[in-house]
């Protein structure tokens, strides 16, 4: 019985060495990723905070949230040939930045739209199909965000 | 200020309610009492805030009902036997007289500066949090915060597999509360939040292993998820996980004190009603956790009188009711119906029958056995070889040991059940969620494991100097 404790104590004592070693490398190699930012931490502050993607975008919204004094329902038009991860992202940021406003990206055609053209920036009033049926231009904020209304 | 007041007001129901929840006054450490009290008293405040808001009460009106509430509890408390009086869980004069102990405390204090530094410099760089946070917490709290009596209106009309409103609004509710109180949507709100969470359940861990074993243990089951490295990336993206396996784990060590001794403690089988209520009001499976605790507890028959364990179950059932209330309300009012749910019907037969899919998710399963953690070298091995020499106790905390460890079991089987008959793309959903769902039980498993573990070694003792 004697002996087995011994053997138990023993083996638990190399356990927890083992373990205390497992920890402190992974600390020690967590810490490396991060030495930079530990070394300098005022600097990376103010290079970091608030020029994040998610933050740059929602600037080009600042004008737009003003003309929507109430909760309104909008149908939502994003590039052509945009692919679906950009998209998806461009569509959802629409959305985050004009809550309360419900922005639907359905088949159901709203009296009013918004364009987000992150890229082409305009759209042709030539070819454009909701200009050619009833809808104008209620504001164009020259930044790929236009808003239409019939 | 106004946020500090939100969270102050938050800690004080929080506190009030463990004081009446711990009639015992030297069971439980400050260390324990503080992370529990916080995450709680937040829950609390987002149950009450979407209720009465739900009801047509104004914001002024909902912080005088907090108010009004935390003078009522103030009350109970008075009224009670006594105030609780924690023990003191850190002392100088015992740390330097065991090195191993000061050796674990100084890693875990340098591991949980460390942490905070992290999540510091990665919620700088991404303030809005990721995806899950920015399109479905912080996006629905925006609408609440925004158009306080018509979200529930709008949520309605949301695009149900866009925007998934119809997950439940524990992080969305405290998040719109606090910025309501400041009158801004800052975003720090949301990252203090998550930085609350996440740290809790690390402190909840560490002081509730080192209750139930000892200091050492407790060190160590802290140390475990502090060195974790995707646990706190999970944290500062500022997912729900945290949140709801924060609530799993305070379900479970409510569960293990009410049991302790020789009678069952209502009281707290109440408390771990709240928390599990809590846990489906932060994430959907929550409510797959609630079903598991009810089905976990049945193998306790085998060691129990049916009568005993029906009132057991009855007092925890009482507990989480009218948070279940609220979340059954939202769920057939307001929101639309869950994506997975409403994509049932034949073709669930189908999958079910599908045995490549059973293969695929095995084979995910598998693998997560390798990388869960993101660990430059994964130290399970060593927590099964610690199982496997020094054995399982089953003498202290035997129903708990095994509710909880059935907890575990049926929850994997349900998240397994889940990926078989979902409607999305089996990888895409397996690729995007696993690892978030293991993490939600992750807390939870090491406080059963080193509550199971025998403690055979002179090492994790104490030294007790005359």
């Amino acid at each position: 019985m004697k002996i087995k404790a011994q053997h138990i104590t023993i083996f638990n004592s190399v356990l927890l060495l083992i373990l205390l070693c497992v920890f402190i490398w992974q600390l020690y190699t967590t810490y490396i990723k991060y030495e930079e930012k530990f070394g300098s931490p005022v600097r990376i502050t103010k290079q970091d905070y608030g020029n994040d993607y998610i933050t740059l975008y929602g600037n080009r919204f600042e004008e737009i949230k003003k003309i929507f004094s109430h909760p309104a329902h909008l149908s939502y038009v994003g590039e052509a040939n945009e692919d679906f991860a950009a998209g998806a992202l461009n569509y959802v940021l629409t959305q985050y930045y004009l809550a309360p406003n419900l922005i639907l990206k359905d088949k159901v055609v709203r009296d009013t739209i918004i364009y987000n053209l992150y890229n082409s920036l305009k759209i042709d009033p030539a070819s454009n199909y909701y200009l050619n049926n009833g809808w104008h231009i209620v504001k164009d904020f020259n930044n790929g965000l236009i808003v239409l209304s019939k | 200020m106004m946020f500090l007041f939100s969270i102050g007001i938050s800690f004080l129901l929080g506190i009030l309610s463990c004081h009446l929840f711990f009639k015992e006054k030297k069971e439980i450490t400050f260390h324990f009492l503080i992370n529990l009290s916080l995450p709680l008293g937040i829950g609390i405040s987002s149950v009450i805030f979407i209720f009465f808001n739900l009801l047509g009460f104004n914001f002024f009106s909902i912080v005088l009902i907090e108010i009004a509430l935390i003078i009522f509890l103030v009350f109970k408390v008075k009224n009670s036997k006594g105030i609780m009086n924690p023990r003191e869980g850190f002392s100088l004069n015992k740390l330097f007289q065991n090195p191993i102990l000061l050796l674990f405390t100084a890693l875990y204090f340098y591991a949980w500066l460390m942490d905070v530094g992290i999540f510091y410099f990665d919620s700088i760089k991404q303030p809005h949090g990721l995806w899950d946070a920015f399109n479905y917490w912080n996006l629905k709290a925006k609408f609440i915060s925004r158009a306080p009596s018509d979200w529930a209106f709008l949520f309605h009309q949301m695009i149900s597999d866009d925007f998934h409103p119809d997950y439940p609004l524990l992080q969305t509710g405290y998040i719109a509360h606090c910025w309501l109180y400041i009158k801004n949507e800052s975003v720090w709100v949301p990252i203090i939040f998550c930085f609350i969470f996440t740290f809790c359940t690390i402190g909840l861990l560490a002081a509730s292993v080192s209750i139930f074993t000892n200091k050492i243990k407790g060190l160590i089951a802290g140390l475990i998820l502090l060195a974790t490295p995707f646990y706190m990336t999970m944290g500062d993206s500022q997912y729900a996980d945290n949140t709801v396996g924060f609530f799993y784990l305070a379900t479970i060590v409510l569960l293990t004190f009410a049991r302790r001794g020789t009678t069952v403690k209502p009281q707290l089988l109440i408390a771990a009603g709240i928390t599990a209520g809590l846990s489906a009001w932060s994430k959907n499976e929550g409510l797959l956790f609630i079903v598991c605790l009810f089905c976990s507890q049945l193998t306790l028959l085998f060691f129990k009188n049916y009568r005993e364990l029906f009132v057991e179950l009855k007092y925890l059932f009482f507990g989480m009711l009218p948070i279940l209330i609220l979340i059954v309300y939202y769920k057939i009012s307001i929101a639309p119906p869950n994506d997975i749910v409403n994509a049932q019907g034949a073709q669930t037969f189908v999958k079910l029958a599908d045995y490549s899919r059973y293969s695929t998710v095995f084979k995910w399963y598998g693998e997560q056995l390798g990388t869960f953690g993101k660990w430059v070298l994964n130290p399970w091995w060593l927590f099964l070889f610690g199982i496997v020499y020094n054995g399982i106790s089953l003498k202290e905390n035997k129903n708990s040991l095994i509710s909880g460890f059935t907890i575990i079991i049926l929850m994997v089987t349900g998240f397994f059940f889940i990926y078989i008959i979902t409607p999305l793309d089996l990888v895409f959903h397996l690729s995007t969620s696993i690892h978030r769902l293991f993490f939600q039980l992750f807390p939870t498993f090491i406080f059963i494991y080193f509550l199971a573990i025998k403690n055979n070694t002179a090492f994790f003792k104490p030294k007790i100097v005359a």
